[in-house]
């Protein structure tokens, strides 16, 4: 009886995986044909020969290994970069009661509203005068200084919600306040930490914009760049070839979400239920 | 203490993560620092250019790059080039924007470009004049690059495109038809191939820069240069019943079949994609797609002929439609700078260059007659080099002569909008409206 009310349980499951997994074996299927039989065969149908060869021009003449190394080189950094800074900014905005608090909180959550295509020129502009271009240091910061607005959003959000007299207590046991942020406040705001800082990872993991402007060096090239090596001048491109680059390029993505899933799960429904 | 020790090796190990990237930063950061031999005794000279990613052509020009760093071991070259042209024009514009305009840069001229001529484009014509064993080898291709009001040559051609129309012989054999040499015989053209299964000339707008080259096209052959030099002068309309008429051609040819059911939401990828399977019996298409065309199972098979020409007007059945892209070269460079820039400007447009491109791509057309030995270039090459000889003039689109930066724009997303449901009364009012509005 049990097993019978599950029974749509199960059917749902497989139908939902059935789609979320369909554009992946789509992708994979195409990696392995060229153009002809991308646009002509079914959607459905193996490829009539298996182009392995694709994998090796997207590792040869896109360089996407480099590029997954850059892109980590850029993501990682920025990341940690991006969740240090909030993470600092949140425990001012959240725990202590400063006038400039509202006005502070403002300033940050004003950065989540501008577009990004309206700051290109001015920082080209600086990076220009400071002859930064193609430099990582600055990449990193940039990209950790960008995400920061959503990361003290979600932060400061959910480290309002953690009782005070915790804070209180530590003090009275002889807590300096570095220690009360990353010993005791930190920890407990793990799930909104964890989500900025997954959802910074593939925001800069996957940038386009500031590597086309920033880096002339192709062996800085993020991943974005090197899957755009198949598109020829006239907008013909080489689809087999660039499946089998999307193809490399997320395998780290979905070792990444598997390492963190929990945290990830966990973050995303942080704050949806006040205990 | 456990703490303090902790806080320790957190520290050392965010010095030496700063440490190692500042020294990959430093590293690909050279290319900036010996600006202007500032740093050593190397001359930068920044090239920004489409040609860059994993086709034929780009890897010849990257090659070229690197003989030309290995001959000139003083010069330094920084090859920004990007192949996407939205990531080349945001790139390209910021760079103007924030007046880092790199020493050479690849664009297509008209009259867009007449304010980058204005301001930061050098007159190349005294380079030109000084050098004619060089300038003398190139087609008469620097027309976008020279205004009426401004003195001057602002760009050398590096690469010259035109248009033409690619077919299957085995399908037209199979429909029992002859490749059409009239605009007439294009509708004609639905039934035979209707029978096995394909569509005469399948046509993908997505891009929506195919529907432009479409009305062009049919421009050049009704009226010749005529109608572009009214249109630009306002004498004439894109509603008026000339331009209306063409207008209308597109929607019929739509309506009957030519182009396919699938003209909005088909790339160009998909079109030749379709073409190489033998769904299309016919491509229009230019001639940077030769290189993906002859390394096709089916090279042998392709043929190219001129557009069909109206057979009412005769007259203009040699016009093709055919644009260059060009190099510009930065005025605010001078000293061993600008030398450095116009050497390399020169290796990159010679006729060994152009060889060299020739040879590494099996064949293509260049802005400077090119001899190849014939059993070196490939089948569709050769189709096309016959096609072209039957032409006498080359023009560009009626809206690069047009000073009206947005009409570009407007005309290929009016005929898009067209071919997606609207009349072509409509499309062609949309059009003027945009000339009526910038007067």
């Amino acid at each position: 009886m049990i097993k019978l009310k599950r029974t749509p349980v199960y059917v749902f499951s497989v139908i939902a995986a059935v789609i979320f997994l369909y554009p992946l074996l789509y992708s994979f299927f195409s990696s392995l044909k060229d153009n002809v039989e991308i646009y002509n065969n079914s959607v459905f149908s193996l490829p009539d020969v298996w182009r392995w060869n694709n994998y090796k021009m997207a590792l040869v003449d896109a360089k996407i290994s480099r590029a997954i190394l850059n892109s980590f080189i850029y993501a990682i950094p920025g990341t940690f970069l991006c969740l240090v800074l909030s993470l600092m900014i949140a425990f001012v905005l959240s725990r202590y009661k400063l006038r400039m608090n509202g006005f502070l909180y403002n300033y940050f959550a004003i950065g989540l509203m501008i577009p990004v295509f309206s700051l290109m020129i001015p920082i080209s502009k600086v990076v220009g005068a400071l002859h930064l271009f193609n430099s990582y240091p600055l990449m990193i910061v940039l990209y950790g200084v960008f995400e920061m607005p959503l990361a003290i959003f979600l932060i400061t959000g959910y480290m309002k919600g953690i009782s005070k007299e915790l804070d209180e207590s530590a003090i009275i046991d002889g807590c300096g306040p570095i220690r009360l942020l990353f010993q005791i406040i930190a920890p407990l705001t793990m799930p909104a930490v964890s989500t900025a800082g997954i959802l910074s990872f593939f925001d800069i993991y996957n940038d386009l914009v500031w590597n086309v402007i920033l880096i002339s060096d192709q062996n800085m090239n993020n991943i974005s760049m090197a899957l755009m090596s198949f598109v020829g001048q006239q907008g013909s491109s080489q689809l087999g070839p660039t499946f089998a680059g999307i193809m490399l390029t997320i395998v780290p993505t979905i070792v990444v979400y598997l390492l963190f899933q929990e945290k990830v799960e966990k973050g995303l429904s942080a704050g949806a239920v006040k205990e | 203490m456990k703490v303090m020790k902790k806080t320790h090796w957190t520290l050392s190990l965010l010095l030496i993560c700063s440490l190692v990237l500042s020294a990959c930063g430093s590293s690909g950061g050279s290319d900036s620092s010996s600006n202007g031999g500032k740093g050593g005794k190397k001359t930068q000279v920044r090239i920004m250019t489409r040609l860059s990613g994993s086709d034929l052509k780009s890897k010849a020009f990257n090659e070229l790059l690197d003989k030309f760093k290995k001959e000139n071991p003083d010069i330094e070259v920084v090859n920004e080039s990007v192949n996407d042209e939205t990531s080349y024009n945001n790139k390209f514009k910021t760079a103007v924007a924030t007046g880092n305009v790199p020493n050479i840069w690849m664009n297509y001229g008209g009259q867009s470009f007449k304010v980058y001529a204005e301001n930061i484009a050098m007159d190349l014509q005294p380079v030109l004049d000084e050098d004619k064993a060089w300038s003398g080898a190139f087609k008469p291709l620097f027309s976008g690059w020279q205004y009426s009001d401004i003195q001057g040559t602002f760009a050398v051609p590096m690469e010259d495109s035109s248009v033409a129309i690619y077919y299957n012989k085995d399908l037209f054999k199979k429909a029992g038809v002859e490749p059409p040499k009239t605009i007439e015989e294009m509708t004609a053209l639905v039934e035979p191939f209707k029978k096995i299964g394909a569509v005469p000339m399948l046509m993908g707008d997505k891009e929506n820069f195919r529907g432009g080259h479409l009305i062009n096209n049919l421009s050049f052959k009704r009226f010749g240069f005529q109608k572009t030099e009214d249109l630009i002068s306002r004498k004439a309309k894109w509603n008026d019943p000339d331009m209306f008429q063409l207008f209308q051609l597109m929607k019929d040819w739509q309506s009957a079949g030519v182009l396919g059911d699938n003209i909005v939401t088909l790339d160009s990828n998909g079109t030749t994609a379709q073409f190489l399977a033998g769904k299309s019996a016919m491509l229009f298409e230019g001639n940077w797609a030769i290189s993906q065309l002859s390394s096709s199972d089916m090279a042998d098979q392709i043929g190219v002929i001129p557009f069909p020409y109206f057979a009412d007007h005769p007259e203009n059945k040699d016009v093709w439609f055919g644009t260059a892209g060009g190099y510009s070269v930065s005025k605010s460079i001078s000293g061993a700078e600008k030398d450095a820039t116009i050497k390399l400007l020169k290796y990159l447009t010679n006729e060994d260059a152009f060889k060299y491109f020739a040879q590494a791509t099996k064949g293509g057309t260049y802005p400077v007659n090119v001899e190849l030995d014939s059993s070196q270039i490939d089948p569709v090459t050769k189709e096309y080099m016959e096609a072209q000889k039957s032409a006498k003039t080359f023009l560009s689109e009626i809206e690069t002569y047009d000073n009206i930066p947005s009409l570009q724009d407007k005309l290929r997303s009016e005929i898009q909008g067209m071919f997606a449901g609207a009349s072509p009364q409509q499309t062609a009012d949309n059009v003027q409206k945009v000339v009526d509005s910038n007067h």
